[in-house]
């Protein structure tokens, strides 16, 4: 699989590994009936499985059973950018971003709720 | 309560709700005209790639729009997702159901093509002519033909299940004794709409007509203009789509 170390030119994000089609098995909820017009099943959901890592999606989002197939191929991308990426994957490269982001604002905050507490104490003392 | 009287009554939910998606839009569905099902969105699926595919082998020929037309547009699924698909491309459906002409070409102007886009009109296969034709350009030179027509061998309609067989028009579903009717009167019709260029012509079909399709048009003598090329699975396995082409 093409995995790329570091960033790219992609505004810091690593490309995510290719999915080849004969790689992947899907199933649908379609059942065993004729299909096409005679039934009128609105059954959309997709089960999407990457037979060399056996890793698995379902979709079900939308009521576009070609949609729910496009979304679960990108899903499925991300968990094998996970799989192979580990850490350096985009989804943990984003959760990092995201906690790191989390804990500044927390920083920011206490400083701010300090601040305010030392001005109002000195605002006091100026009363008396 | 109402709505569950409804659905208890097997009334697709495609007609209770009013609406529902096909591809990346939202389509409205009104009784009697058939609700899209998923091997009609595989079957645009295929065409959309066929037109890609074209479009990347002749990169420097003409800018002049894609012909598209879809026969028994109901709906109007078919040829509004390829309208959407490809910005210069103009769609030209017909059916016999005015109901699925009027619905065809509500969803089109919901979804914001014009009518120089998409028109759809009251027409059945074998009357389409020139002259019949009344698209903005009175084009009878397509591109590409596409159809989901009504395909299912009589003798199979008394095995639907009753939300199909009770709420959903006949005329949409049932093809004649084979099947087979309004596709022999496209494959008479589309030499004419090809005009004088090269046409393509995908179809969604019964699971028993791919393989009759082929013998009929592939076989010596039988038909010179029209070539049978190919015919593909649905995702569930069965044989349901086939390309035919008139050079």
């Amino acid at each position: 699989y093409k995995s790329y170390e570091g960033p790219s030119g992609n505004g810091g994000l690593t490309a995510l590994p290719e999915l080849k089609e004969e790689d992947l098995t899907e199933k649908f909820a379609r059942g065993s009936g004729p299909g096409g017009q005679k039934i009128n099943k609105t059954a959309s959901k997709v089960i999407l499985v990457h037979e060399p890592t056996q890793l698995r999606v379902e979709c079900q989002d939308t009521r576009s059973l070609q949609q729910n197939r496009k979304i679960a191929r990108k899903r499925l991308r991300l968990k094998l950018d996970e799989f192979i990426n580990g850490s350096n994957s985009r989804t943990s490269v984003k959760a990092a971003k995201a906690s790191k982001k989390k804990s500044k604002a927390k920083a920011r905050n206490k400083a701010r709720q300090k601040k305010k507490k030392e001005i109002a104490l000195k605002e006091e003392g100026e009363f008396y | 309560r109402d709505l569950v009287r409804r659905r208890l009554e097997h009334e697709p939910i495609q007609y209770i709700i009013g609406e529902w998606d096909f591809m990346d839009f939202t389509i409205k569905c009104r009784a009697p005209t058939l609700c899209p099902r998923p091997e009609t969105e595989e079957l645009v699926e295929h065409v959309i790639h066929q037109i890609q595919n074209d479009q990347q082998q002749h990169k420097d020929n003409d800018n002049n729009p894609i012909q598209i037309l879809d026969v028994g547009c109901g709906t109007g699924a078919i040829g509004i997702a390829l309208a959407r698909a490809f910005p210069q491309a103009e769609v030209t459906a017909i059916d016999i159901a005015p109901e699925a002409v009027a619905l065809s070409n509500e969803n089109a102007r919901l979804l914001q093509l014009s009518d120089a886009r998409y028109k759809a009109q009251l027409c059945s296969a074998a009357d389409f002519t020139t002259e019949a034709s009344t698209a903005a350009t009175s084009v009878m030179k397509f591109d590409y033909v596409v159809s989901n027509p009504p395909y299912i061998p009589f003798n199979d309609m008394e095995t639907l299940t009753p939300d199909v067989r009770d709420h959903e028009d006949f005329g949409a579903l049932c093809g004649g004794d084979d099947g087979l009717n309004v596709v022999r009167d496209i494959v008479a019709m589309l030499p004419q709409w090809a005009g004088e260029s090269k046409c393509t012509c995908w179809m969604e079909v019964d699971v028993s007509h791919p393989i009759m399709i082929r013998d009929w048009i592939g076989g010596s003598g039988n038909d010179d203009v029209n070539k049978f090329v190919e015919y593909r699975q649905d995702l569930c396995g069965r044989d349901r789509f086939v390309r035919l082409e008139v050079s």
